[in-house]
């Protein structure tokens, strides 16, 4: 499946900036069909920002994101629609809709985007579920659930109408190493097997390496290294194999000074100023 | 519901949140409000009646005859006209508070309580004004 003509997701120096602070600074890459990319990166390092610019839900300062070889950047929401129909998104909370059943979630994209029989709707919602683990859940809402149980809902979800495309917030944390390990056979299960490409920001190491097959990392904005899981493995980077160690010292900051803080914040932190006032507001 | 990304995952079911969530709400508020008003006049009118029957010696009928001469059936179209208008204050203000709400459960409380207010303000003044229109035009 690999490299047949037209690269699926094209990022063409991506630039995106909040204020005069730039989290994403020229960032280029493709994926092609069939691969598995695994962005990777510290918190705050603008992998979810990323995510959001591929999904078509945030614009860039500059730059352009083609999606299925079609430019959505520039591209009108009514537009970004008929787009969206083709990929799934799973997100980091699952993002389940709270007044409908388990079952009603998984049923929506169908109910709303095809002209399926009621039966026909019930038999895919139960295989969907199944697939993820979670038959017989259908009459549960999400907030009888565990959060690892709403992230497959999630996903089952995003599944719904078979996708050639799924992007996914983290599919792995919070979800215990047995879970870990259905979801990324699943993953793979989809992608080696079915030809699906999917993009997964993450960073549980064990999961990434297990399903990847092109990694990216980002860092300072910019993308510090890419290549196949085992290119990554045997980087000479130092920031690179000091977020797969998971070590606490290296090159990668841990966190910022009070006076780098104050300086970026431009204003003086008061830690806990107002706490009291807040506690005796509730409580009063 | 923006503050569990459901709002987001809506639009990228590619699903439009507002046709999905302030649509059904607001039909409902201006099918509702309106039938909440017809019965809230009922019971308004069975309160003016156990009061004259119980505390104040009026015959059931008297009551019936006299209300009927007071009352006109303007005052029953303005009472629905307000509640009409009143309704879509009320969707307009909460949703708007619904769909842009940020900062978790507490903000969620906050929004509310904020939507309710302000709601409430908008209704006093509307019904001023409404007032005034039905008064010097009818």
């Amino acid at each position: 499946m690999k490299a047949n003509g037209k690269p699926m997701i094209e990022v063409d120096r991506l630039v995106r900036e909040f204020g005069d602070r730039t989290v994403l600074n020229d960032i280029s890459f493709n994926v092609h069909s069939g691969d598995t990319l695994v962005i990777m990166g510290g918190s705050g390092c603008g992998k979810s920002t990323l995510l959001r610019h591929m999904i078509g839900a945030m614009k860039p300062t500059s730059g352009t994101v083609k999606l299925f070889g079609e430019e959505i950047t520039g591209m009108k929401e009514r537009e970004i629609l008929r787009i969206r129909l083709r990929f799934g998104m799973l997100f980091q909370s699952g993002a389940l809709l709270a007044s409908l059943t388990v079952g009603e979630n998984v049923a929506l994209p169908l109910l709303q985007h095809t002209d399926k029989s009621v039966d026909e709707i019930e038999e895919i919602v139960e295989q969907k579920l199944q697939m993820v683990g979670l038959t017989g859940f259908e009459d549960l809402r999400p907030d009888e659930i565990s959060g690892g149980m709403k992230k497959r809902v999630g996903l089952a979800r995003a599944l719904a109408l078979d996708p050639e495309l799924l992007f996914s917030d983290e599919p792995t944390s919070g979800l215990d190493p047995i879970m870990t390990a259905v979801v990324d056979e699943l993953t793979m299960k989809l992608t080696r097997g079915k030809g699906m490409t999917a993009v997964v920001v993450s960073h549980d190491m064990t999961s990434a390496f297990r399903i990847a097959t092109r990694m990216i990392m980002l860092g300072h904005g910019g993308i510090v290294a890419q290549g196949t899981p085992d290119e990554i493995r045997a980087s000479s980077n130092p920031e690179v194999q000091q977020f797969i160690k998971g070590e606490p010292d290296g090159p990668i900051p841990l966190n910022l000074s009070q006076e780098e803080h104050e300086h970026h914040q431009h204003v003086k932190p008061r830690p806990f100023a107002g706490a009291r006032d807040r506690f005796h507001r509730k409580t009063g | 519901m923006k503050v569990s990304e459901e709002i987001e995952a809506l639009e990228v079911m590619a699903i439009n949140p507002v046709q999905f969530l302030v649509v059904p709400r607001f039909l409902a508020m201006m099918v509702m409000l309106p039938a909440l008003t017809i019965f809230g006049n009922y019971i308004g009118i069975l309160g003016g009646w156990a009061v004259c029957r119980f505390a104040l010696d009026f015959n059931t009928a008297g009551y019936i005859l006299r209300a009927l001469e007071s009352a006109d059936t303007w005052d029953l179209y303005s009472g629905m006209i307000k509640s009409v208008v009143f309704a879509w204050i009320t969707i307009t203000i909460a949703c708007n508070a619904g769909l842009t709400v940020e900062g978790g459960a507490e903000g969620v409380g906050q929004a509310t309580t904020t939507a309710v207010v302000q709601a409430l303000l908008a209704m006093l003044v509307m019904n001023a004004v409404l007032t005034g229109i039905f008064f010097f035009a009818a």
